[in-house]
């Protein structure tokens, strides 16, 4: 690494193979194939998680990379009632626990989240269990911006908006211990008019929604 | 970060990077290894290639001053270009993912719904469910961007203008030093975008909400700075040059109506006078015959507001006679401004005074700390 003022350089040779690194000049995580490791560019260094790849029978998929965090959260809501009878109890914090045991972050970059959707949030809306990770090396990791440090700061508004679909989360506030993260590559069906689709039949999202799409699409 | 260009050495093999590092990943011409910046990319500087041309320039102009309204009829033909200069203006451009709780606004109250003896619907209770749910706050995960203009250049009316909207007629391209100064000059950056990311940041004021993996890119958007000729006056407009929106632009007046507007005024301020004295002080005194103490001091005060109405006028009809006046165009809006005229001029003040000095005299909780 070098100096060069408020920040560093870092080599893109992976740690373990002293491989070359996969990805594009914008993006913040890089792909060793041969290891299946995906490195995050954080400040201090890189910092390793697994990539895996779906299993497709799509022929020309385009694998976008999304976060996959396995955790246990709940959300901590205020009291409904403000002030408590005389005599009685104090109103007590109730305690909703996230119905899902992962999380997804998209970890590409997409334009107009509330506009087209969010692919991470539909997937843990969704409560998608993941397919078996695909056999051999996986496709090159391309597009991949959200380090893992970044979709961590993702995760407490992701999992307030599940939550959000029962109970009022005004005030809530999420205590959650992730316990892995891998960098999943999903492949997405390509449309005809330049936009793409989840898999299985899944969200559809256009052009404008991907702003790399061109880069992505190599 | 996003001012300067950053020289980086290779962290494999120490030589000199010919590239901006800060804006993404980059390839060592010496060794070939890779290296990418440990912070996050700035994204670089971009610029937006020009679509308008000089001639097109002018033409959008003069389009843009009459669809506008800010050149007056009168001088339509009387619009000489003096001088057109392309610049390049480097403006911030930040994004971020919004992400947090944001409260909601009050809801307002359901119509009432009239009773079915009435004639009206039948009133039917919410069904349960989520929509029929009143929360108090809505969970945002969302792409935000703001732009600014990163100089200070008032009267240009820059803050109108933004890169996001104009990138989809002239697609953004790496801003190379040299192939923009081809086209025309490049002006500094004087701001930093620190403001721009704190407001940002602070919206909306309801709810905690946070702007996670902010990055802060540099495109330098091209403006035609064009100063014309009318009459014997110089003037000067901006015009965005891809598509060829006026952005602020000044004008002459159409002065030939001062005189006889000024004119119209005394006349009025004379006419009400007059007819404030004819139906307050003449008709009843004709019908009362003889004059007494109260009907001269009538007279008096009547005198005196017909006067301080016919200065007021006359000190307005003054003014629009004395200073010249422009058509000023920003923010999509035309006004008039008097040049060379001051916030208060010495008639202003006058009139404050007068008005200052009748007011006490006429104040009874004046009068009543006078007499203590």
């Amino acid at each position: 690494m070098t100096d060069g003022g408020s920040f560093r350089l870092v080599a893109l040779r992976c740690p373990n193979c002293r491989g070359d690194l996969d990805g594009l000049d914008s993006d913040r995580v890089f792909g060793c194939r041969p290891c299946a490791r995906a490195w995050s560019v954080e400040p201090d260094g890189l910092r390793d998680s697994p990539l895996e790849a779906w299993t497709t029978r799509e022929e020309r998929p385009l694998y976008l990379p999304l976060w996959r965090f396995e955790l246990e959260a709940v959300v901590v809501l205020p009291p409904r009632a403000r002030v408590s009878l005389p005599g009685g109890p104090a109103p007590a914090e109730r305690i909703v626990p996230f119905p899902h045991p992962r999380a997804w972050i998209t970890a590409f970059a997409l334009q107009g989240r509330r506009r087209f959707g969010d692919p991470g949030l539909h997937l843990t809306r969704r409560a998608i269990e993941p397919p078996p990770a695909a056999p051999g090396t996986p496709p090159p990791l391309r597009g991949a911006v959200l380090t893992r440090a970044v979709a961590e700061q993702l995760l407490p508004a992701t999992v307030l908006a599940v939550v959000d679909a029962r109970e009022d989360v005004a005030g809530g506030r999420v205590d959650l211990r992730v316990a892995s993260a891998t960098l999943a590559l999903v492949p997405f069906i390509r449309l005809p008019d330049g936009g793409v689709q989840e898999p299985g039949g899944g969200m559809k999202y256009p052009p404008a929604a991907l702003p790399d799409r061109s880069a992505l699409q190599g | 970060m996003t001012a300067a260009l950053l020289r980086f050495a290779c962290p494999e093999c120490g030589a000199l990077l010919e590239r901006d590092a800060s804006a993404g990943a980059v390839r060592c011409d010496f060794c070939g290894a890779r290296s990418a910046p440990s912070a996050t990319p700035s994204g670089g500087r971009q610029y937006l290639p020009p679509v308008l041309d000089r001639s097109a320039a002018l033409l959008a102009l003069r389009r843009a001053l009459l669809e506008e309204g800010v050149l007056p009829r009168s001088l339509r033909g009387d619009l000489r270009p003096a001088e057109a200069r392309l610049v390049f203006v480097p403006y911030h451009v930040a994004r971020g993912i919004r992400a947090g709780v944001v409260e909601r606004p009050p809801e307002p109250r359901p119509a009432p719904v009239e009773p079915e003896e009435l004639g009206g619907p039948r009133a039917r209770p919410e069904p349960p469910g989520p929509a029929a749910r009143r929360d108090e706050a809505r969970v945002v995960l969302d792409d935000v961007e703001a732009a600014a203009p990163a100089v200070r250049r008032p009267g240009w009316g820059l803050e109108t203008l933004s890169p996001g909207t104009l990138a989809a007629r002239s697609a953004p391209r790496p801003a190379d030093v040299e192939e923009v100064r081809c086209h025309g000059p490049i002006l500094s950056v004087e701001r930093e975008p620190t403001d721009l990311l704190a407001r940002l940041a602070a919206e909306p004021p309801r709810g905690s909400v946070r702007l996670v993996a902010p990055t802060v890119r540099t495109v330098l958007v091209p403006v035609w700075r064009i100063r014309w000729r009318a009459g014997a006056g110089l003037y000067d407009a901006t015009i965005d040059a891809v598509e060829g929106r006026l952005l602020a632009a000044r004008a002459p007046e159409d002065d030939r109506h001062r005189v006889p507007i000024a004119l119209g005024l005394l006349g009025l301020a004379a006419l009400l006078a007059g007819w404030l004295l004819r139906a307050l002080v003449v008709a009843p005194l004709l019908l009362a015959g003889a004059p007494g103490a109260a009907s001269l001091e009538l007279l008096l005060a009547v005198g005196t507001a017909g006067l301080l109405l016919v200065g007021l006028f006359s000190t307005f009809a003054w003014n629009l006679v004395r200073y010249d006046a422009e058509r000023v165009y920003e923010r999509g809006q035309v006004r008039a401004e008097y040049l060379n005229r001051p916030p208060l001029t010495g008639l202003d003040r006058f009139w404050a005074r007068v008005f200052g000095l009748l007011g006490r005299s006429l104040d009874p909780n004046s009068r009543s700390r006078d007499d203590d």
